[in-house]
Order: C-alpha cells, then sequence, then structure tokens
C-alpha cells in the first residue's frame, strides 16, 4: 500500500492537512493541492495514483478539473472521488449531483465525509 | 532571509469583529455562544483566553457583517460582568497555510506585519494555518507583506494572486452553507500534551521581537500548536497567548529575554491542546457552542479557544486528556484520536 500515490485537492487547509494525516497513517504517500489549478498542475507533474477532489473550489472548481482529466487520455484512468457538499446537505447551492455525474467521476462521497467511509472508498480502488 | 514556500492564501473579507473582556468569570463564553447559535448565526473566526488568577476573559469573534449587529445585541445581553467592544464592521480574515505549527511561518507573518505597520485585531491557529485579523484598510498592505516572506506555488505576486481569486466571492460565499448533521462529524482529534501555556501583553511596536524570538525558536524545530491574540481596544498593545513545549522552557526563556526583555510573560503548566480537525467550523452554526457546552457539562473550563478556518483548537489545563476526550465524544462524532507529546 505504501507505493500508492494520493493527491488531495481541497481549498480547505484543515481538510487537506486531516485527509493527508489519515491517509499518512495507512502508510499511503500524499500530495496536496489547494485549488482546482493547483491540483491540476499537480497532476501534470507527478500522475497520482487516485485523486480526492472536493467539488467547490476557487478558480478552477472540482467538477471542471475531474471533467477535464477524464478528456485527456494520459490521466483518464486516474481513480478520482469527488468530495460533493452539494445537493441535500447544502440546499442553497447551485452545484448539483447532475454535474457531478456528468464528470464521469469514479466515486463521489457527501460532506461531511466520515474519515473511514473516506479510507474505505480509497481502499476500494487498490483492493 | 530566504522566502518560506507555503500552499495558499485564503481570505475572508466584509467581517464583523465582536469582544469583550469580561471579569466576573461568570461563564459569558458560553452565554454568547448559546446566543449565537439560537440565532442561527454562523461564526467566521473564535478565540477566547482565560485566566484563571484574575478570572478575567477575552473573547473575540467575527460573524459576516450582515450578522454584526444582531450578534453585538446578544453580546450586550449576554451574562457577565463584560466590557463589550465596539461593533467593528469590514475586517478581514487572511489565512496561510500550511503553517505545519512550525515556528518560522507565525514569526515571519509577525516580522512581515511590524515591518509593513499594520495593525491587527488579532492572530489566531489552527491545525493548518494562521489567520491574521485586519481592518479592509489594512487589506492590501497585508497580502503585498505575505509575499515578501513566503511564496507560493501558483501565484508569485500580490497581483497574480488578486487577479486568482477577485471576483471570486460569491463562490466563497456559496462555500460557506449549513450542514445540519444530528451529531457533528469531526474528522478527527489530536492532542498534544506536555506544554507550556504562555501569556502576555505586548505594545504593538514590539511585534516584530515576538516574531525575532519565535524565529530564533524555530532552528530548535520547535512546533507552535497554539497562538491567539487580541489587540487592546486603543489598538496600542496586544495581548498574546500561546503554546510551546515545556520541554524547552528554558531556550524558549531565553529567547523571549534576548528579544523583550523587561516584558512578563505568566507561564502556566503542564497544559494540553486538542485539535478537532474539520467539524467546518464557519460553515455551520453551533459548533462553538457544541464545544462550549460539552466542556462546561464536563466541568472543564478552557484556558483558551481557537476557532478557525474550518477546526476548532481548545487548550486544556494538565496532562490529563481523558475527561476532555470523554466530554467531545458527547457532541461530536469522532472516528479518530491521536496523541502527541512533546
Amino acid at each position: 500500500m505504501g507505493s500508492k500515490y494520493i493527491l488531495i485537492v481541497d481549498d480547505d487547509p484543515d481538510m487537506v492537512e486531516t485527509v493527508g494525516m489519515m491517509l499518512e497513517s495507512k502508510g499511503y504517500e500524499v500530495g496536496k493541492a489547494y485549488d482546482g489549478v493547483e491540483g491540476e498542475e499537480s497532476v501534470n507533474k507527478r500522475r497520482p495514483d487516485l485523486l480526492v477532489l472536493d467539488v467547490m473550489m476557487p478558480r478552477k472548481n472540482g467538477y471542471v478539473l475531474c471533467a477535464e482529466l477524464k478528456k485527456n487520455k494520459k490521466t483518464r484512468e486516474i481513480p478520482v472521488i469527488l468530495l460533493t457538499a452539494v445537493g441535500e446537505a447544502v440546499p442553497t447551492t447551485s452545484y448539483s449531483h447532475a454535474d457531478g455525474m456528468a464528470t464521469e467521476a469514479d466515486d463521489y462521497i457527501p460532506k461531511p465525509v466520515e474519515a473511514e467511509v473516506l479510507v474505505e472508498a480509497i481502499e476500494r480502488f487498490f483492493s | 532571509m530566504s522566502k518560506v514556500r507555503l500552499g495558499g492564501i485564503k481570505a475572508f473579507e466584509k467581517r464583523a469583529y465582536l469582544t469583550s473582556l469580561c471579569r466576573s468569570g461568570e461563564d459569558a463564553l458560553g452565554d454568547i455562544c448559546s446566543r449565537l447559535a439560537s440565532d442561527r448565526i454562523n461564526l467566521s473566526l473564535l478565540t477566547h483566553i482565560a485566566d484563571k488568577g484574575t478570572r478575567e476573559s477575552i473573547t473575540a469573534a467575527c460573524t459576516e457583517n450582515v450578522d454584526g449587529f444582531s450578534s453585538y445585541v446578544h453580546w450586550k445581553a449576554s451574562r457577565g460582568e463584560c466590557d463589550v467592544g465596539r461593533l467593528l464592521t469590514d475586517v478581514s480574515i487572511i489565512s496561510v497555510f500550511p503553517h505545519d505549527q512550525k515556528l518560522n511561518v507565525t514569526g515571519l507573518l509577525m516580522d512581515s506585519v511590524a515591518g509593513h505597520g499594520i495593525r491587527p485585531y488579532g492572530f489566531a491557529s489552527s491545525p493548518s494555518a494562521i489567520a491574521i485579523l485586519v481592518s479592509s484598510s489594512d487589506f492590501e498592505a497585508t497580502i503585498y507583506g505575505l509575499f515578501d516572506v513566503f511564496e507560493f506555488p501558483t501565484y508569485s505576486s500580490p497581483l497574480d494572486w488578486h487577479a486568482a481569486y477577485r471576483g471570486q466571492e460569491d463562490l466563497l460565499k456559496e462555500i460557506i452553507c449549513s450542514y445540519q448533521e444530528e451529531m457533528i462529524k469531526v474528522y478527527n482529534v489530536t492532542h498534544h500534551t506536555d506544554l507550556d501555556f504562555l501569556n502576555t501583553s505586548l505594545p504593538l511596536n514590539r511585534l516584530g521581537d515576538l516574531g525575532a524570538a519565535l524565529l530564533e525558536l524555530d532552528a530548535l524545530s520547535l512546533r507552535i500548536p497554539f497562538l491567539v491574540s487580541k489587540s487592546s481596544p486603543d489598538g496600542q498593545s496586544m495581548y498574546f497567548a500561546f503554546c510551546l513545549a515545556a520541554a524547552y522552557r528554558d531556550q524558549v526563556k531565553d529567547a523571549l529575554d534576548r528579544n523583550l526583555r523587561g516584558f512578563d510573560f505568566h507561564w502556566h503548566g503542564p497544559v494540553s491542546v486538542f485539535f478537532l480537525h474539520g467539524p467546518h467550523f464557519g460553515d455551520r452554526y453551533g459548533i462553538a457552542n457544541a464545544l462550549v457546552t460539552s466542556l462546561r457539562h464536563a466541568g472543564i473550563a478552557p484556558l483558551a479557544l481557537s476557532c478557525a478556518v474550518s477546526s476548532v483548537s481548545v487548550v486544556i489545563e494538565g496532562n490529563d486528556t481523558n475527561q476532555t476526550i470523554a466530554a467531545l465524544k458527547k457532541s461530536f462524532q469522532i472516528p479518530a484520536i491521536k496523541r502527541y507529546t512533546h
């Protein structure tokens, strides 16, 4: 498990720190990016084995980044888990699960996520 | 001095800022948090420092501008013998991250603020970020000052940062949303034990010297897991409270003495710091109230609090953390607990 490199992209630094800590404790190597543009650059610099991607971020949101990665031959095989605070949890948002489905993300987990749920979701891709 | 590489800057503007100094030792903090929660007022930031000796406490909070007056009314009505400060609006919260609790990040931030003549209202740490509160008139100078001491991966200048983030205010507002779980979810809890808790009041013109002391201590690879501060009503001085490893007490005393000779630091220890990582503080109302209520019901009076970014940091007397963990579990869904000893 230790050789797997997971990139976390979220504009909430506490979230990135926390998820990173959880995954490192499980033996994963963790990369961190704090918005969609930095996330895209990070993917291009080093291809992650899996991407944990927040939806609502400035500059480039998670839906857009995910859709771009899935259209690109070089990156389409990277599993993407979208962390979504949309739908029933946040009735005021203009983001929707329909938008998310269109991105072809590999999994969707609603925020606030339970740590074990996220780790289990990640480990499913590597089992 | 070479710049320190960080991940990013996040800014929230147009915040109302409320403060109080309470002398009675009554639970003014709990009352304030309860009133704000019952009115569904979301806090963007909350800091609290209590002095058990004098029974005085200093509390400061930010809400959206639009909630400022309602919050002020609640503060004025709260119980306790408190002086409520003037309601300030258009305050900005600027956070840099990740600081990894490194002293050089906080030290350089103070150095930058002092060097640019900025008059901050306060500082507040989270597990991953350090936030500074400034007036709207100091906003630009603060952003420019950050680029003197830090570098960021996707923007190389204040103009780059503005180009990337201006016009994103609506998105950030959309991110501020209300999660309504029955039990507030926390990603995990970590706690640091064997710490000293230091308090002092310094003239604002000595802020750079405190930064210099922290930069000196950074050479020891010491971490600063907690820091809050609040300016005096006249803006001439700042009250600081922070935690450092007790094992380095002599080195800390030496560094403070070299840079701030003649200023009294009140030392208290041992203390522990708890981090509740990511209960989405700032995204939903009632988190501070849940925290303070659960601690009060367990008979725990926090020495200090910092609710900033999306996490909560609490300073508790002593190294026996079991009682605090049990109290937190009554209000928060906590999946994992990790302990760090300094």
